[in-house]
Formats: C-alpha cells, structure tokens, sequence
C-alpha cells in the first residue's frame, strides 16, 4: 500500500508540475460520472481519468487528491439547465471539511464544499467568502484560507435559443447561461 | 343450397329451378356491385383539396373511402396537371402511381406530393395518415386552376374527379359541367382549402365543392364557419355543442367560443424499456403536476386541454375529465431524445410522425416527456421547445426524480409542472426574459425567468427576495417560502403580467422590493445584502450587473402577448420581425405547418419561390387534352 501511496504521489507530482506549466494550455471540459456516496473510497489515477470509487472524471491533468479512509459525497440541486452537482473527499470521523473537492456547476452562482461562493463573470469567476472578492480565471489558480481553487472550465453562453432559419422555428434549449468546473484541495 | 334441396324434395325440379337460376343470378349481381350491393369494388371520393400558391408547394390532397370495406390506394393512379421542376416542365396531364397504403373504410388519408430536387434528402415518408407521391420526375400541381382525376388501375377508368379554375375533362363521361370556381390561390389565400360539404356529397358536379378557410386535413369536411372571435385558430361553430373539428369532438374535450383554448397531447418515453429497467420518474408525468400547469392558465382565462391518453385513466373510453382523449401514450424507450439527433439519439421529429394523429396538427401542442437530451443517455438539460411552435419535450431523466418521501415527491410534482409549463411557454412565444433572451431578472416574475422557474414564483407578501438571494445573494440566503419541495398545492407557477417597474441595478430601491406596483409593504428586497432593507440608490452592478451583463431590467406582460397561433412566424419575408397575427398568417401558415416533407411541421422546408411568369400563363391557358 504504502508503495501505491508513493507511486501515487510521486504521479501527483508530476502532474502537479505539469499543470503548474501548462494549466492554462491544458484547460478543457472535464467529463465526470458521478457515483453513489461511498466510504473508504479508493482513489486512483488511470489513463483515462481520475477514479473515486464508482465516480469518475476523465481526463484528469491535475493533482490527485490523497485522501486515506475518506467518504466520498455527491450532492446535487436541480435547474432547468440541468444538474449541478459537487464532489468532496473529507475524512471519515472529520465532519464535513472537505479535503478535495469538484463542483460541476450550472448555475450562475453556486455555494462551495467550503463555504466559498463561486460567480459567474463575463469571463472567468469570482470567489467570494465573508464579503471579500477574488477573481479567477480559466487555468488560474487561487488560495483562499487553507484551501486552493482551480478553475478547471468555464464557459458562459449569453444566447441561449438557437435562431430561427428559413421556415424553422427558433428552438431554445434549456442550457446555462454559464457552466463551470471547479476544483479545491484543502489542507 | 339447403332451400334449393327442400324444394328438389317437395316440389319438383321446376321450382328448384328456377330458385337455382335466381340465387346464381343473385351471386352474380353481388360480384359485380361489391360489398355493398351497389357500390363497386375500388371506390374513393377526392374529398378536399388544399390551396397553393408557389410551384414548389408540397400540394395535398385528400381522399375519403366512402365504402364499408378498406381499400389499398395502390389500386388507383391519379392524373392532374405535373411540374417537372428540375427541367421547368408544366404538362397538362400526367398519370401517376400511387403507393401501397389502406385507406379504412369511412376513413381518410392525405396525399402530398413528395419533394423532388429541392430538398431530396428530406424525402418524405409514409404514414398511416399521409403518403407521398413521388415519380421521379414529376410532381402533382395545381394553382387557382387544375384537376385531379383517380382513375382505376385494373380495367381503367375514373373514379372520381374534379376540376377547378379550367373546365377540364375526366377521363370517361359524365364530364362535369362548370369547374369549381372557389378554389383559392392568391399568397394570401395560401393554407384554405376546398372540398366536399360535411356529408362528402358527390354529384359530379361543382355544387359539391366550397371553400374553406380552415383545412380539416385527414378528417371530415365539418368547418362550419369562418368567424374566429376568440382567436385561438378554431372556428366559433365548431366550439358549440354537437358540433366537430376534424372530426375531432372539441366541445366535449372542452373548447369553448369566446375563450382561448389551448390542446396539447402529451406522450411519454417508457423508461422501464418494457420492464427492464428501473422506472425513472422524473420521465412519467404526475397528474398533479399537469393539473397545476392547467390551474395557472385558468387563472388567466386561458383554457388548457392536454391529452395524456390512459395513463390516469384504466377505462377504454376517453374521458376528457381526467385529460383523455385518447391520444396521449406511452411511446417506445430511448435512452436519449433530440429535436435533432445525433449519435443515436432518438427524433422527436420520428416519435412524433408516429405516434400523433394528423388532423390534430393545426390544433394540437406536442409534447414528449423523455428521458436524457445528452446523447449519453446522462442527465441533461431539462427539456427544450420551439419558440413560437408546438412542439416541447420535458428531459428529466438521470435527475434522480423520486417519490421515496414527501418532500421529493413534492420535488418531482414541482419540477414537472414548472418545465412543462415553462417550455410550453416558449411554444407561446415566451423567451427566458419575456421579450428577450435575458435571463434571471428580479423583477420578471415570471416561470420563464430561470430564478423562479425550479423554485417557483416568490411571495411578494413574504419574503420575496428569497430566490433573489439564493441566485445573486447567497451570504442572505434564506429558506425559501414555498419552495420546490413544498406542497405543489402552494407552489406558485404563472407568467408574468407585465406591472413590475424597470430596475436600474446602479440605483435600487430596496423599498420598493421586486418592483410589482400592486405589491405590499412587505415586498422588500435586500438587494445588497447588508442586513439593511430600506435602503435607496443601491448599486448591484458588481454583481447583479455583472453576472447579467445588463444594467436596466425590465418586466414583460407574458399574458397578454401570449401567441396562440403556432404557426405566425412570417416565413415570406423577414424571419427576424416581430411576430405579428395577421389574416394571411393565420390562414397561410395552417398550411406551412405541414411544410415539412417527412411529415412533420419542423424543420427544412420548401424554398418558397413564386411561380415563374410563363408557368403562370402556361396554366392560364391550359386546357385538358385528351
């Protein structure tokens, strides 16, 4: 185990340094499929993505969160848009501070794992705890607390229906008027 | 044989003689009169015929089976004047076949032609309510002058005919004497129609024939008038009782004249795939959940009619009462469905040709409540329509919609009834900020306006900042006051009525609240969230500006310009304009509703182009030769 542990890091920090590099270049939509809550869950990086028990979010070019004997919570909140949902990793017997964590979210503004508030700008968000505001933009990141935040994708779509052409009706698809990634290891 | 043998007993062979000779005699008439004594074998009525304008119209007609027996309509071939557009061709008559399809006794099926050079990849195809003909070459045509003639494959001859504009001639006397001269075929007139009165009378003659303003495609001739006071595209007359549209009973299913009726038929994707898999559902529609969306249109006088079909109803008869008319159904599963399909995805467009009955399209909203719009079958967007149209589907699948205790039960009630209604919104030609794609101001309070779309309308007599801060605000997030896991009974749908003053997000008045007129005291708002609700000049524009990307917010009277007529795009000029309701619209775009060629009212359709000049003298001057 204690091998895996080092292989793991060892790995993490090679995608550490290869995202300190590249982060901005590497910025693309994560695909994640979301799992049940789980306990104890094994985490491990694959060649196709990062794996968290039945959960997994591929391609993973970042950090891989270590986290041993962690409950695993998937929480969602529905819009029309779709739904956002959110992952963290925290200790079992810890409460609830997360020590990781992955929100995928739909809305324009959506309350963090650690009690942070992420907005939707024009380009790029706004993190917000206790009326303070910092910016943070795709591939950027930002230390808030004890905590670090990736923005891992953002896109913001101002024109939600799709115009009408010749004797086609305009169809709107309910879709965010802005959809984010958002990444945060904590200490 | 049993009678004829009784008398060879009793009688003697004289008598069984000549019943021998009468009951041959008897069998032999019968062969040759068909079914019904008098009527022969292959026998369809032309029964109405629409109006066309520009030569690439997908013209239609309609044949009705007058007999007590099916008939194939490969029996038949129809002539009329034909368009060879590919090589600007008009000639005066052409034989056409026609494909297999039944045409059920006392039933009807529409005939369409079917595109050729234009869009051949649309080709259309056939259904239980219309086909298509298709020689390759040629196409049916017809303006304000023309003729269609059916005429017998075996042994020839015609069958029926009429002739319209010219005296043209049928193939085999009696010829007719006048051409019907009501046949319309200015732009203006484009979507009429005429054709045989209500009791498909047929004395070879133009006296059998009228105009109508509304085509009854695929159902009985039944308009009775032309007068539409109400506005919602169903004649007065046929909104009183006894009366039908289509055939279609809309007195019993609820229209009524001088109120705005609205129908929607309503399937489901099974998303069990027949008992296989785990029934998700968020993708079956709760009968509270329609109900509330019917309430909140009652409540602004507008009366909505959705067919679910049997899925709250065990009873084989239709029963309006509890939303039956027998066309609602669950329709086959698919882990994913699309307007516009892709790797997999089931059509909307497939579903609908499929499982929606024809003559219900110039009346009827279609919607879908389907499983996933991504295409991996994952949770989605929650559901899309066409803005100003009639078609919308509901995607919940993979929400993880569940009835396992009250408060979700109250969720998936509350979800269904806000998606349904706020995509039935865009149908009525509603946009997520009334007027403007705009999304989540405060003061649109409206089920269209993403802030109270999943939670609902706010209480502007409690708290109704409370979505307010949960989407610009969330440090002065409170418990919602009627929320979306609350009773449906409280939760607030509706449309906005318009009376919210404009906020200037630079120079709020907290005082003021979400901006309604006739609001209380209690409407406040704490729109910068310093604990302090009294405050005016409030600048938001850090926040709500930005996130909105606009300064001055505006309401919008969704009520009032609520757009019942689904097909007023003006198609012929300017496709940006603003909607308008005109007479040329309403009746012209009855039609264009059908413009789709594989059956459907989406989608590509035919470049309208007018006619060239010498097409128009060539049919001016044709005359039938024969």
């Amino acid at each position: 185990m204690s091998c895996l542990h080092s292989t793991k890091r060892s790995l993490s920090y090679i995608m550490l340094a290869g995202w300190l590099l590249f982060g901005t270049a590497m910025a693309a939509k994560l695909d994640a499929y979301f799992g049940p809550n789980e306990t104890n869950v094994v985490i491990e990086l694959t060649k196709e993505g990062l794996v968290l028990g039945q959960t997994r979010i591929e391609p993973w070019p970042f950090v891989v969160p270590a986290c041993d004997e962690c409950e695993l919570t998937v929480t969602q909140s529905l819009s029309l848009a779709g739904l956002t949902r959110t992952l963290s990793l925290s200790k079992s017997g810890t409460g609830t501070a997360p020590r990781w964590f992955f929100a995928q979210v739909l809305k324009p503004n959506e309350r963090l794992p650690t009690g942070v508030v992420v907005r939707a700008r024009e380009s790029g968000v706004i993190l917000e705890r206790a009326g303070e505001q910092s910016t943070l933009g795709l591939g950027e990141q930002q230390s808030i607390d004890n905590c670090r935040y990736q923005l891992a994708w953002f896109e913001r779509d101002t024109n939600q229906s799709i115009p009408a052409t010749a004797g086609q009706p305009e169809v709107i698809t309910e879709e965010p008027s802005a959809s984010m990634q958002v990444i945060g290891w904590c200490q | 044989l049993f009678v004829t043998k009784k008398f060879l007993k009793r009688d003697g062979g004289r008598q069984a003689l000549i019943l021998s000779l009468v009951y041959i005699l008897a069998v032999f008439v019968q062969g040759c009169s068909g079914p019904d004594g008098d009527e022969p074998a292959e026998r369809l009525l032309i029964s109405e015929v629409g109006s066309s304008y520009y030569r690439n119209t997908l013209r239609w007609f309609e044949v009705y089976n007058p007999t007590s027996t099916a008939q194939n309509l490969s029996q038949f071939e129809l002539r009329s004047l034909a368009l060879n557009e590919s090589e600007s061709v008009l000639v005066s008559s052409h034989t056409f076949s026609l494909p297999s399809a039944t045409v059920r006794a006392g039933g009807f099926l529409i005939l369409r032609a079917q595109t050729l050079t234009d869009y051949p990849q649309y080709a259309g195809e056939d259904t239980d309510y219309v086909v298509h003909i298709d020689d390759g070459l040629f196409r049916p045509y017809w303006a304000n002058n023309g003729f269609l003639e059916l005429l017998k494959v075996r042994g020839g001859g015609s069958v029926d005919f009429v002739t319209f504009g010219n005296n043209y001639e049928p193939t085999i006397i009696p010829s007719w004497e006048f051409p019907v001269t009501v046949m319309p075929s200015d732009v203006d007139d484009f979507g009429r129609s005429i054709g045989r009165d209500a009791n498909m009378t047929d004395t070879n003659s133009a006296s059998d024939w009228q105009l109508y303003d509304w085509p009854t495609l695929g159902g009985p001739n039944d308009v009775c008038g032309t007068d539409d006071a109400d506005g919602d595209l169903i004649p007065d007359c046929n909104e009183q009782p006894g009366t039908t549209f289509s055939g279609m009973p809309l007195y019993e299913w609820g229209a009524r004249a001088g109120q705005s009726d609205i129908f929607i038929e309503v399937d489901s994707i099974d998303s069990t795939n027949g008992g296989t898999l785990f029934l998700d559902e968020g993708v079956l529609p709760r009968k509270e959940a329609l109900e509330n969306v019917v309430a909140a249109f009652a409540a602004e006088g507008f009366s909505l009619h959705i067919d679910i079909g049997h899925l709250f109803d065990v009873n084989p008869s239709p029963n309006p009462s509890i939303r039956n008319m027998g066309g609602g159904e669950v329709i086959p599963y698919s882990s994913s469905i699309a307007f516009t399909p892709f790797n997999g995805q089931a059509g909307f467009y497939d579903y609908k040709k499929n499982y929606f009955n024809y003559r219900r399209s110039l009346l009827f909203h279609y919607a879908i409540f389907g499983t996933s719009a991504k295409a991996d079958g994952t949770a989605g967007s929650g559901g899309m329509g066409e803005v100003m149209g009639n078609d919308f589907m509901v995607t919940a699948g993979g929400f993880g919609l569940n009835s396992t205790n009250a408060a979700s039960e109250n969720l998936l009630i509350n979800y269904q009834s806000s998606a349904f209604m706020h995509e039935l919104g865009d149908n009525l030609g509603l946009l997520h900020g009334g007027d403007e794609d705009l999304n989540d101001k405060p003061n649109y309070i409206s089920t269209m306006n993403y802030t109270y779309v999943m939670d609902g309308l706010p209480d502007l007599d409690n708290n109704p900042g409370d979505r307010y801060y949960k989407v610009f605000a969330l440090s002065c997030e409170t418990a919602l006051v009627d929320g979306s896991h609350d009773d449906p009974a409280d939760f607030r749908l509706g449309f906005s009525n318009g009376t919210s003053i404009p906020l200037d997000v630079t120079n709020l008045d907290e005082t003021k609240g979400l901006g309604r007129t006739s609001a209380s005291v209690n409407d406040v708002v704490d729109y910068n969230c310093n604990g302090d609700l009294a405050e005016t000049g409030v600048d938001v524009s850090a926040t709500v500006g930005a996130a909105l990307s606009a300064a001055l917010l505006t309401d919008h009277d969704d009520w009032s310009n609520i757009i019942l007529d689904f097909g007023a795009e003006n198609v012929f000029s300017d496709l940006d304009q603003s909607p308008s309701l005109s007479r040329m619209q309403i009746q012209t775009n009855s039609i264009l509703r059908f413009k789709h060629p594989i059956n459907n009212d989406r989608g590509e359709y035919i470049i309208e182009r007018p006619a060239p000049e010498r097409f128009l003298r060539m049919i001016q001057n044709l005359k039938a030769k024969r």
